[in-house]
This record gives structure tokens, sequence and C-alpha cells, in this order.
């Protein structure tokens, strides 16, 4: 009893930081979006949510924001699994990947973006290039699929996702392939039965970083991104910054219910995860 | 189906090493025996073992099983099983997965798996432990399951490699008996790499000494301690206390003892060497009795370590705890020929 106490109090600086910085906004905007705090004149009560969900608006944004996600998401841990796998066995491809990787990954998505757009937008490098060859390229820019704005994210992801995987595959991943190896199990299959499975838990680790980023990043899909629809994040930013006095609320609603979205993701993904990571460590299930 | 194992003239250089780790290694290991390679730490043993596995490629020479040169093949073409000094058991599988796993990348069919499985976690007592985990077994359960896991598709050739010395001392005899048992089950031909001696000799039928990448010796467990043939593999068997010079001739060597009866196939000048435990005290009707002196007695409680001077030579030898032997006893010791070999100094 006396541990437990003298443990609390020992954690209590920091805990208070933490729910002062983080909890206090969360709280204040969540009073804000219920018209409780704030300059507005939205009436008490769940009136923001109503107004920002009804319409094809939000969920135009909610299916092109899971859109971008899943699909950044999956490219990217599919490009770095593959590069890490296909790199493993030579020691210079290694270090000048994760050369390159490091390279990458200070630059902010910011410039990241605006080079993207001025390789890809209808202007860009690219389509100059292919119209010289005669190719008249499809619009890949403010396009309704968000290529432009996928390709960043992947561009900017992969490596992470490279880096990631390379690490893990330096532990006592490669003894048990040989010994896979030796057990009868063609190439194919040591991938399949030995490889893919004890790389499982760190993969879905930095595929559930990579989407719950990509669902709330607001300066991508702003600068690549199409009129409409637009992705979540950018809707909230507008709402929030809107002339109008209920705009406020109506921004931190979206942020929010982005945040309840990107919480269920995680939740799933630590269900998926933990089965996986208790198959890999020998925990029960 | 159990397979034999040609080793000829393999040479092996590691890239960017200056020495060879291998040289001119020639092994017979005949179908359904077992055979140790015994050396010290950097021997080169386990390297040896991993050509033979498929596991690295040598730089010379050539691997056969079963007749048939396998160097080109990778090692799942190989039909062998391996077990390592760690147990290695795939975390993400049970126990009987574990055990399973080379018989489905084989894609034999679930009952005849399931029936398998059962019968060798039976073998190593471990009966009802299919559904564990890895993680929740000893380190001596695991490296037995990773032995039924190198078994399970009936392998012609068993590799393992050092595969006790992770275990305590208690738990490596077990162990020991537990792979003589398995082989007279199971019958793969085993090669079997180990830096220690009591193990080598306890499992293996023929031990093959490893020194600086070097066949030393090749020979039955027994015939090692009694006849080494060098005094290199003396030392390393620990048999190099007595060493007397002198000179081989047909039947005799001459030293400062007296003239000793003997069987060596050496000639001219050589040492004369006798493990202590093989000197025994008291007369002997017949040859190689000599006179002499005892001149120390250490009691190490489970025997005597004994010096003793005959001709002045000093002899080490040891004997039972309750020997009555005092310094300045005058005493025969017999050295019986089977027991003395001589190598060149």
């Amino acid at each position: 009893m006396n541990h437990r106490r003298t443990g609390l109090l020992l954690i209590l600086p920091a805990l208070a930081t933490v729910v002062l910085l983080f909890g206090g906004g969360l709280g204040y905007g969540f009073a804000q979006s219920l018209g409780l705090a704030g300059f507005t004149d939205t009436p008490v009560g769940l009136a923001a949510y109503q107004r920002v969900t009804d319409g094809p608006a939000f969920t135009d944004g909610l299916l092109l924001s899971l859109w971008i996600s899943t699909v950044a998401t999956g490219l990217a841990v599919a490009i770095g699994v593959a590069a890490a796998l296909a790199l493993r066995h030579t020691a210079p491809g290694q270090r000048a990947a994760t050369f390159l990787a490091q390279l990458g990954l200070p630059v902010p998505h910011l410039i990241g973006a605006v080079a993207i757009g001025l390789l890809l937008a209808d202007s860009g490098l690219l389509a100059r290039a292919a119209r010289t060859v005669g190719v008249a390229l499809p619009a890949l820019v403010a396009d309704p699929h968000a290529v432009a704005v996928i390709a960043e994210y992947v561009w900017k992801e992969a490596p992470f996702v490279l880096i990631v995987v390379l690490a893990a595959l330096g532990g006592p991943v490669a003894e048990h392939e040989r010994v896979a190896a030796t057990l009868g199990a063609r190439p194919r299959q040591v991938l399949r039965h030995v490889t893919l499975p004890l790389l499982a838990p760190s993969i879905l680790a930095v595929a559930v970083l990579i989407f719950a980023f990509t669902l709330g990043a607001y300066e991508v899909p702003a600068l690549l991104g199409s009129a409409y629809p637009q992705p979540l994040p950018v809707l909230a930013y507008q709402r929030f910054t809107a002339a109008e006095l209920s705009g406020r609320a109506e921004g931190v609603a979206i942020a929010l219910l982005i945040a309840v979205i990107a919480v269920a993701a995680a939740l799933a993904y630590t269900g998926a995860s933990r089965r996986a990571v208790g198959r890999v460590t020998g925990a029960r299930r | 189906m159990t397979a034999d194992i040609t080793i000829a003239d393999l040479d092996h250089t590691y890239p960017g090493a200056t020495t060879p780790t291998l040289r001119r290694v020639t092994l017979e290991v005949p179908a359904g025996t077992r055979t140790a390679v015994l050396g010290p730490s950097g021997s080169g043993k386990s390297t040896l073992l991993s050509i033979v596995a498929g596991l690295s490629t040598p730089t010379g020479g050539d691997v056969r099983l079963a007749g048939h040169s396998v160097l080109r093949q990778p090692p799942h073409r190989r039909d062998l099983g391996v077990v390592f000094q760690r147990p290695l058991l795939f975390p993400h599988l049970t126990v009987a997965e574990n055990v399973a796993f080379g018989l489905r990348m084989r894609g034999t069919d679930r009952t005849a798996i399931r029936r398998r499985v059962a019968e060798l976690l039976d073998a190593v007592s471990l009966p009802g432990y299919g559904e564990r985990r890895s993680g929740e077994l000893s380190g001596g359960q695991q490296q037995r399951v990773a032995l039924a896991r190198a078994l399970a598709a009936r392998p012609g050739v068993l590799l393992l490699d050092e595969p006790f010395s992770a275990l305590d001392p208690q738990l490596r005899g077990d162990m020991r008996a537990l792979l003589t048992e398995l082989h007279r089950r199971e019958g793969s031909t085993t090669l079997f790499v180990t830096h220690d001696r009591d193990e080598a000799t306890d499992v293996a039928d023929t031990v093959t000494v490893l020194l600086d990448g070097r066949v030393a010796q090749h020979a039955p467990p027994a015939d090692l301690f009694r006849r080494p043939a060098t005094l290199t593999v003396a030392r390393f068997l620990g048999g190099a206390d007595n060493a007397i010079p002198g000179t081989a001739s047909a039947g005799h060597f001459d030293c400062p003892l007296g003239r000793l009866r003997l069987d060596t196939d050496h000639r001219g000048p050589g040492l004369l060497l006798i493990r202590p435990a093989a000197i025994v005290v008291g007369d002997h009707p017949g040859d190689n009795v000599v006179p002499a002196t005892i001149t120390a007695v250490t009691d190490r409680g489970t025997h005597l370590d004994i010096q003793a001077t005959s001709g002045g030579v000093t002899l080490q030898l040891t004997t039972g705890p309750a020997a009555p032997l005092r310094p300045g006893d005058d005493t025969p010791l017999w050295l019986p020929p089977a027991h003395l070999s001589v190598v060149t100094p």
C-alpha cells in the first residue's frame, strides 16, 4: 500500500503534465464542440456534430480519408518490406538504402508535397516529359483518387518501413530461416512460414503508425488534394478557420471524430498485434 | 533412408582470412553410424558441419551424401536434419507444429503428421506437450523438441552442432543417453560436433579429432585415449602428463625406465605416452614392471594423485582414494603394454 502511494507520488509530475497538456486541450476542444465553451453561437448539445455529419461532404471526406490512409499504408508497407527483403543480403545495398532512406526522413511532408506537386501536376515535369513523346497523362494532382497525396505519403513512409523491417531482420530471424531450410523448406516456404510471421509484429506496428498519421495529417491533402471531396483534416481546418462563429465548434467536432476513428484503428491493431506478438513471443492467446 | 557421408579433401578459407579454416579434411561416415568431430574452439569443426548442411560453400573439395555430390544443392534438398547449439524453436508455432514443420513443408498428409509427431514427442519424453509454446519449456525440453523436429522427416543424415553445451552438466548426461536411444530407433547417420571429449566418446562410435583445420586422428573412442596419433592429440585429450623420451624398435621401447615391451609402428627416437590412470601400482607377472619410489601423494577425495620416480624419470599416476601409499614408499609399477603408445616428439 505504502509502495503504491510512493509510486503514485513519483509519477504525479509526469502525469500532471500529460493530463494538462493533452487532456486539457482535448477537454477544452470537446467542450467547445458541445457549445459549452469558447466564443460561439452553437447551442449546447450535439448540434455541431449533427451539422458537420449532415450532408455528403462529411461522408465523402471520410471515405476519401480512409481510402488515402489504407492505400498509402498498404503501398508503403508492401514496398518497404519488399525492399528490405531484397536488400538484406547485400551489405553495400543495405548501407546505400539506409543512407537514402535517412536522407528522406527529415524532409518535412510540406516540402515533399511541393516536390511531388512539381513532378506530377498538369504542368509538372512528368506531364511535360510525357507530352514531348505524345502521351497525355490523366490528372494526378487534385484528382478524385488523390494519387499525388498517396504518392507523397508512400515516398515518405516506405523508407521508414524499410528501416524498421531491416532492424527487425537483424534479430534471430536469419537463424530461424536457416533452421527452416535444413528442415526442407523451399525459399518461398521459408518466407511464408517463417520470415513473414516473425516480422508480423514490427510490420503491424509500423503500419498502424502510418495509418494513424496519414488519417490526421493536413498539409499534404491541402496542397495536393482536390477541391471536392476533401479529406477530414482539410475539412476540419476549413471549418475551424471559417468566418462564421459556429465554425470553431464544427472544426473541433470533425477533429475529434478523426481522433475517434484513429483510436478505433489503433485498438483494432492492438488486438491483431497482440495475437501476432503472442504467437511470436510464446505468450498465451 | 539412412545415407553415408563422404567428405573428401575439403578446404575452406573465409573471405579475407589469411589462414585456411579447413585443410584437406577427409572423413567417411558409413550409413547408420555415429561420428563425433572433436576439436577445440576455432578448430573449424562448426564450419565443417555448416558446409555439410549446405549453409556455407567450401573453397575446395567435395561432400557426398549417399554417394552423390551435394555441394551444388541448397540445404532444403539435402535430406538432412540439423540441431544447433541453441534450440531455435519457431516462436510463432506450438511444440507440435515445430516438430511437424519439415513434414508439412513436404506436404505429408495430416494424419501421418499427427502420428509421427506423437511418436517423436513420446520418444523425447515430452508426451502431451504438443500444444505448448516454446517459451513455456525449459532449455533441456526445448533442445529435445529441436531433436524431435530434426528427426521428424526421417532424414538420411542428422547433424548436431554442440547441441548440449548450453545445458547444465546433469542434463547433458541425460541428453547423450537420449541421443543414443534415438539413434538406435531412427538410424539416421549422425555427425556430431563437440569440444567436450566425454560427450564425443559417450555418443559416437568413431571420433575424429580436428586440430587447426586438419584431421589429426580418426579412431574409435578407446583407441583415441590408448593410442593418440600425435603429441598434440594426446595433449588435447589430456593424456600427455607422462611423456618419456626414448627409442622405439619393433616391439620395444628403450628409455630410462628400461626396455619396455609394446606394440608400435614407430621407429627411432620418440616419446612414450601413458595416461596416469593406466599405471597399475603393485607387482604383475610378465614384462613392463618397473621399481619406483613414491615422492608425493595428494588426496583429491575421489582419487589420489601420485608422483613417483623410476630410473630418474618422474611419473604421474592416479589410484583409488583408499590406496595405502605414503611418500618414500618403494613399490613396483606395471605399465600395461596395451596402454603404451609412442609419438613423434
